[in-house]
């Protein structure tokens, strides 16, 4: 038997049992397991397999809130950032299907604490804020029409890239990386472009 | 005490209940006191709440189908059938919010789910996509979309889109509802990109 070193190693043990197994079929022994300790030492760590839920997927979204946030503050123009943007939403979409769509909204969960519903307002307000100055960036620079509405854009974008999640799947040749580039071509030129847009991002007459 | 016609009557009610109440908070006797039946009857007709709402579900993607395949059969062209679609979707989800962002999750986790409902399921949802993608291919033979554009991977992005609205849009809030679709419509058919303004070739990307 070994020893919990940190509460960050129950969180990874739990994100791995919840993964292979899914949340329901996941029982805290599992994760003890997963530890190699006991099932009691854990709950000295943790009051519950949804306490362990909440732990985890709120460290996967704050992840992506993270590299949102490198995208947004970096030097590149418009198109590139929100393809990358795109890019890493889908790919947190399509790793942790189950609980994404929960953090895109303000939805109330009356199974948290207020503490608790502070902490996510606060996480998904900066997710909101990392892709509205990409946005109001691009608008800056000359990229981006002035007269969109960011926020309705923001959550168009949001919506889009639960794409890899959607049920029954996608299907072949609709990889989450074909999904994104088809979606920032529908979303930057507009359907109407007529023929793809040229790599350098002009819209063709 | 009245007697439960026909599924479709039973649907129906429970979409009423469950529009009201959220599905959690629904129990299987509100649904019979809506039907003036008791409890037991219900039963004869369907085997749990969880079947009972997975119907429900079915039911508003039929809903959905049927005001989409109208929309596609119509003589309008196909921006304007978009904004129509879109428009559709965004004010029934509007009509349901509470139980909206239920409707094209993944049924295959409810608990005594069969087969044969997965299969109906799973062609009720595809049925709804393809009704997305004929307005994308009417698109492309009109030359007013891209020539070899993949039509059902715009139809799932674009119902995910509009399916997420429910997650998000609140009455009270900013926007009203046909201006949150009049915005999408605009998103998706024009882009977001500034006009460019090029010496030999006049911008088209807005109009």
């Amino acid at each position: 038997m070994t020893k919990i070193r940190n509460r960050q190693q129950v969180v990874d043990a739990a994100a791995k049992v919840f993964a292979d197994k899914g949340y329901d079929n996941a029982r805290i022994e599992d994760i003890a397991k997963e530890l190699g300790v006991l099932q009691g030492s854990l709950y000295y760590h943790v009051s519950s397999k949804a306490a362990l839920l909440r732990l985890v997927t709120r460290q996967q979204f704050t992840e992506v809130v993270v590299t949102l946030e490198k995208v947004a503050a970096g030097r590149e123009a418009a198109r590139d950032k929100l393809k990358k943007a795109i890019r890493a939403q889908q790919r947190y979409v399509d790793r942790h299907r189950t609980a994404s769509p929960r953090w895109f909204t303000d939805a109330h969960d009356p199974r948290r604490t207020e503490i608790e519903a502070e902490e996510d307002a606060r996480l998904l307000s900066r997710y909101r804020e990392a892709w509205k100055s990409i946005l109001k960036d691009g608008i800056a620079a000359g990229d981006i029409s002035p007269s969109i509405d960011p926020t309705v854009t923001v959550l168009t974008l949001l919506g889009m890239c639960i794409a890899p999640a959607a049920w029954p799947p996608p299907g072949p040749g609709r990889a989450p990386g074909t999904l994104a580039a088809l979606q920032l071509d529908m979303i930057w030129s507009g359907l109407s472009a007529g023929p793809a847009a040229d790599p350098d991002g002009v819209a063709p007459a | 005490m009245t007697k439960i016609r026909s599924r479709q009557q039973l649907v129906e009610a429970a979409a009423e209940v469950f529009a009201d109440k959220g599905y959690a908070a629904t129990r299987i006797e509100d649904i019979a006191a809506a039907l003036g039946v008791m409890q037991g009857s219900l039963y004869y007709h369907v085997g749990s709440k969880a079947a009972l709402h997975r119907l429900v579900v079915l039911h508003h993607l039929r809903l959905l189908t049927a005001g989409l395949d109208a929309i596609v059969a119509s003589s309008a062209e196909p921006a304007q059938k978009l904004r129509s679609a879109i428009l559709g979707h965004l004010a029934h989800a509007e009509q349901h919010l509470i139980e909206a962002p239920d409707w094209f999750s993944d049924p295959t986790r409810s608990a005594d789910i069969t087969e044969d409902e997965i299969a109906e399921h799973r062609e009720a949802v595809l049925r709804y996509r393809a009704g997305w993608a004929a307005i994308v291919e009417e698109g492309m033979a009109r030359g007013e979309i891209a020539a070899g554009t993949d039509a059902t991977a715009v139809a799932i992005s674009l119902v995910s889109m509009c399916d997420y609205v429910s997650y998000w849009f609140r009455r009270d809030g900013a926007r009203r509802i046909e201006e949150v679709a009049a915005l999408q419509h605009e998103i998706v058919w024009s882009g977001i990109s500034a006009p460019r303004v090029d010496a030999d070739r006049p911008s088209t990307s807005r109009g």
